[in-house]
């Protein structure tokens, strides 16, 4: 069934143009169909409507129809008595019985056709059989961070419905009226893993050139493709003219055959209805069929008439198109970034090796520092984020599974997963809402074996690394021999070398005395001899040696002039960035320098230290401190103590405090008790009595976090000490662990998080160690947090009244599983006596409650 | 719309009573939101629909009391657009002072934007010789969220602005609202209390402060 599906499709591409079929809805409502009413409903109350409607169209000479299933998702239909298991046969059985009658009616009239003149009836007998496409709309719910419908469940859907419409042999998958590129993705995926039949997808874009979630034209063009979509194409939205100038867009980018699927002009605001003229609505559809559209059809408001009247518009028309090329592109769901084009940095710090912060974010499951991390990088000037989750002793796919979630919550960065395990790779790349780059596959025929089909499944980009089975070559002309070796391996298997990314492999200099020269080499070589993209992990370079961040700066220039595209750096680092904008101001990929001045008006000079800005930024004081902004740190303008200077929210004076503190020798754990607790008191208590209000309670809570910052850091410095001294060093060694734990979640089926988190910035400053769950967390999943570390004390949060039931549910099962677990909950529509009725042990009215509380509760403890 | 901003509200949601406002502060509230009107991608839908087909959204007597003897209602859903909360989101992983203030600028924002289009439907309505009521949402009152559902699939605004109802009658976009309003023969001579169908009446910390939450204009 598949080759002949393929073939007929692969027929129907011999054609200039393939038309569709027009809007079921409004043609449903000519016959009758009132408004609000389901019209998937109609293919069993009234098949006949169906029919009619899909022969209305075949008449007028759409090639492909689509069945009445836009919204037979298993999410859709719940509220109906219908599943997709009776709607979707039943409605490709309509369209199939419609193509039937159609092509019967066709034949009984061909002998009084013959008479007609030759171009109509050459018209006639080019028509091929019509196709009949399982139409997909969206599945009505929305998938993490937005909603709370999971990529599993999702996927699940979507797979559901393709194997039904695929038993039903319908002929191809249309999905259209898309708007969230994840969910495209995860449909794309459940198509091609479950069916081989040729897939149609179509978003919905806004005039503005994106759709609802943010996806602009480069990143849908750039995922579809490397998932294998057979057509790309614009549906529904506005009407043909509006769509035009994206539409374009898409040509450019798309080696797939494009299709525009429009609505009947904008509609009437006060009576809905469509009213585009089919004269004005055919003359911009001929526009798009001259640019190179070769799939055409209407959406919301177009009939019949409009589809005849563009299939007779458009019967003297070639199909012509310009070829394209293009640079190749990676992206997340909103940002496309073209690879080649200028050099880009890849954000390296999303990198456990080395990394304190991030190893414990691991091994905790908790990935909120990653997150963090992923906002930094993206902020300082990262094009693309390295993401890699490796630890020994963890499940690293499902570290991996769960970081990029959370990453692409926060950054709009495409991504580069990294990592040596073939299954690692296959969950980031999957989840990934996006195209991204695979790092790394080498030489070895064991690697490639592993990373070819991956590559090729989720279409990626693959950095790949000159080394194979007799270890790392020193000139650059044996790596350009193995180079040579992975591309005609590649090319075999079916994966283009343009989806090639060469390591040029850095050696450490200090160990390696030619690595540094070796290395430009093989960049220069690479782009002479095989052409294609290169890489480095700039780092290496200067491994062993002091100083650093100089070496790095003057081998990144050099590498830049030898015609390097991406570096893995850390775009933290100021000098880089600086010679990156430099370089490209000097040699002609800034026309007019003119990027360099923006990024001197906004940085200065980075060399001299003069800065304009007098305000460090959110991020420069999240960032360790670069010697530039240290100089731009005023001095207290009077002596402070450290208490004075929480109260008043200063961070910067705060921080330097609690340094000089440290210099005295004092306890670090004695400036926390002696002067941040009792800061943090008077705060609260200002708080309480309404003489400060949330944003100053908050600020001096980023001024106590500065101060602890380098307290902590302290700290750990005794414990490893300690350690090493095998030092029974009580204070130091036993405080971290014995932190109170407090578990803080926002209830199932609320996804606002504010309040929450409010509630963590407080109490984390006061040491508690909190385990943050999220939101929309299920009881269960609370309850195992609790059991796990036996924990004392938990916070729920929940925003709405409707979602109340879910922190009481929570309640009941956590009071006879956790007799001596207290909960507290707080939220905007709780009340004393709502809390109490549902069986909490404690109402907190506000962002300071839960400290008192907490305070009550570890009381009691000891 | 930015002079329309009322930065009273904002600060009301923040839980202003009247405290010592810093230069600063009030440079971090006016980049918070520009930042918000800068992510914002505000849309907006309505449609007039007869009283009598709405009896799957017109539920409890608050709102029939609301709608007084009006035939004709306006059924209307606005959001400021995914990209509000994509920032809501990160903000609150760097720093929760801003975070608040973008969070409370963003539902000032949208009640403002929707306050617009309220005003532009009742110049359009003058015009027929029709007056508009003020707006009545789902959650106040008796009028449950659960009617959400309902709402949004009348107006279709999963296709057409991009809203979707979540489990338990939440939306996404979160910064997103849906009202309803009467249209009538004459200006309406009562207004409803805001306060006086309001759940949390008598236990409402802004209450007891002397303020008000804002949710119904003044």
């Amino acid at each position: 069934m598949g080759n002949f599906t393929k073939n007929k499709f692969k027929n129907l591409l011999d054609k200039d143009f393939v038309i569709l079929d027009g809007a079921s809805g409004t043609e449903f409502q000519k016959r009758g169909l009132k408004p609000g009413e389901a019209p998937e409903l109609l293919n069993f109350s009234r098949p006949d409507w169906v029919i009619d409607t899909h022969k209305a169209y075949l008449s007028s000479g759409s090639d492909i129809i689509l069945t009445n299933t836009f919204g037979a998702s298993y999410h859709k239909l719940k509220s109906s008595d219908l599943t997709p298991e009776q709607v979707i046969p039943q409605a490709i059985k309509l369209a199939k019985k419609a193509v039937a009658e159609y092509q019967a009616d066709v034949k009984q009239q061909e002998p009084d056709s013959t008479e007609l003149d030759d171009s109509l009836s050459e018209n006639k007998k080019s028509q091929i059989e019509p196709l009949v496409a399982f139409d997909c709309g969206p599945l009505g719910a929305l998938i993490e961070p937005n909603g709370s419908m999971s990529f599993e469940q999702a996927y699940q859907d979507f797979a559901g419905q393709i194997n039904l419409a695929k038993e039903s042999d319908a002929d191809l998958i249309m999905f259209e009226t898309m708007s969230d590129l994840y969910e495209l993705k995860i449909a794309l995926l459940a198509a091609k893993e479950n069916s081989d039949l040729p897939i149609i997808c179509s978003m919905s874009f806004e005039a503005n050139g994106r759709t609802f979630s943010g996806t602009d034209i480069a990143s849908y063009v750039t995922l579809a493709q490397s998932l294998g979509a057979d057509v790309i194409g614009l549906n529904c939205s506005t009407g043909p003219k509006q769509l035009l100038p994206l539409i374009k867009e898409i040509l450019q980018f798309s080696k797939a055959p494009v299709l525009l699927k429009p609505n009947a002009g904008l509609p009437d605001p006060q009576t809905g209805l469509y009213n585009l003229p089919i004269d004005e609505f055919v003359e911009s559809m001929r526009e798009a069929a001259t640019l190179g559209v070769k799939f055409l059809g209407g959406c919301c408001g177009t009939n019949s008439e409009y589809i005849k009247a563009l299939n007779d518009d458009i019967s003297d028309l070639k199909f012509q198109r310009p070829e394209i090329k293009q640079d190749p592109m990676v992206c997340s769901s909103t940002k496309a970034v073209q690879i080649g084009t200028q050099p880009l940095f890849v954000g390296e710090q999303l990198n456990p090796t080395g990394k304190k912060i991030l190893k414990q974010a691991l091994s905790d499951k908790n990935y909120e520092a990653y997150q963090k991390m992923a906002i930094l990088q993206e902020i300082a000037g990262a094009d693309i984020l390295d993401v890699n989750c490796g630890l020994p002793g963890i499940d690293e796919a499902a570290a991996m599974a769960e970081v990029v979630k959370k990453i692409q919550a926060v950054s709009r960065l495409p991504l580069q997963i990294d990592s040596n395990k073939p299954d690692v790779l296959e969950v980031g790349l999957r989840l990934a809402n996006g195209r991204s780059i695979i790092n790394s596959m080498n030489g070895k025929a064991e690697s490639m074996a592993e990373v070819i089909p991956l590559a090729k499944k989720y279409g990626s980009m693959v950095i790949v690394l000159p080394l194979d089975e007799q270890g790392i070559p020193k000139t650059a002309e044996q790596r350009i021999v193995v180079l040579e070796k992975i591309i005609k391996q590649c090319e075999k298997e079916g994966l283009p070398k343009e989806n090639l990314i060469a390591d040029c492999l850095v050696l450490t200099a200090a160990a390696e005395p030619t690595g540094g020269i070796e290395c430009l080499r093989t960049i220069r070589l690479v782009k002479e001899k095989l052409g294609i993209l290169t890489i480095i992990g700039l780092s290496n370079i200067s491994f062993g040696l002091p100083a650093r961040r100089q070496l790095n700066q003057v081998f990144y220039a050099e590498a830049l002039a030898n015609g390097l595209d991406l570096a893995i750096l850390n775009p933290e680092h100021e000098e880089i960035v600086a010679t990156r904008a430099g370089h490209m101001a000097l040699f002609g990929q800034d026309p007019n320098q003119t990027n360099y001045l923006a990024y001197v008006e906004e940085k200065g000079d980075i060399i001299s230290g003069y800065q304009k800005t007098t305000k460090t930024s959110t991020a420069a004081t999240e960032t360790e401190k670069t010697a530039t902004e240290a100089v731009v740190v005023p001095a207290p303008a009077e002596a402070q103590s450290l208490e004075q200077v929480i109260i008043k929210g200063l961070e910067n004076e705060a921080a330097q405090l609690a340094k000089q503190a440290l210099q005295t020798e004092m306890n670090p754990l004695d400036i926390i008790q002696d002067q941040i607790i009792p800061a943090l008191d008077e705060v609260g208590r200002l708080y309480q009595e309404g003489i400060t209000f949330l944003p100053q309670l908050l600020q001096s809570s980023k001024a106590a976090q500065s101060a602890l910052n380098p307290i902590r850091k302290a700290i750990e410095a005794q414990a490893q000490t300690a350690d090493s001294v095998h030092n029974e060093l009580k204070s130091a060694k036993e405080i971290p662990a014995s932190k109170p734990i407090i578990v803080l979640a926002t209830v199932e089926g609320d996804i606002h998080d504010i309040g929450k988190n409010i509630v963590k910035t407080v109490l984390e400053n006061y040491d508690y160690t909190i385990r943050d769950l999220g939101n929309d967390v299920p009881p269960a999943r609370i309850l195992e947090a609790v059991k796990a570390e036996n924990v004392k004390l938990v916070g729920l949060s929940a925003l709405m009244t409707s979602t109340l039931p879910a922190m009481e549910a929570t309640i009941k099962l956590l009071n006879p599983e956790q007799p001596d677990c207290k909960i507290m909950v707080g939220g905007a529509v709780l009340t004393e006596d709502y809390a109490k009725s549902i069986g909490a042990d404690y109402y907190c009215q506000n962002a300071n409650s839960s400290v008192e509380v907490a305070k009550e509760v570890f009381r009691n403890e000891t | 719309m930015k002079n329309r901003i009322n930065k009273k509200a904002i600060l009301n949601y923040l839980g202003y009573q009247n405290q010592v406002l810093s230069d600063d502060f009030l440079a971090e509230m006016d980049e918070a939101i520009d930042t918000v009107l800068a992510a914002a991608k505000p849309n907006n839908i309505w449609k007039s629909m007869l009283r009598s087909e709405l009896n799957l959204v017109l539920i409890g007597e608050d709102i029939n009391a609301h709608l007084g003897n009006a035939e004709q209602v306006i059924l209307m859903a606005a959001t400021l657009g995914q990209e509000v909360d994509f920032i809501l989101r990160r903000s609150q992983r760097l720093d929760m002072k801003q975070a608040v203030i973008l969070d409370a600028s963003a539902s000032v924002i949208i009640e403002t934007y929707l306050d617009q289009q309220e005003d532009f439907l009742r110049q359009e309505f003058l015009k027929q010789g029709k007056y508009l009521s003020t707006r009545f949402s789902p959650g106040y009152g008796d009028l449950p969220l659960s009617v959400q559902e309902n709402f949004l699939k009348i107006l279709d605004t999963n296709r057409k602005i991009g809203v979707t109802v979540l489990n338990n009658g939440l939306m996404s976009p979160m910064k997103s609202i849906t009202c309803i309003m009467a249209i009538l023969d004459e200006p309406i001579s009562k207004v409803t209390d805001p306060c006086s169908i309001c759940r949390l009446k008598g236990d409402c910390v802004l209450r007891r402060r002397g303020g008000y939450c804002g949710r119904f204009r003044q």
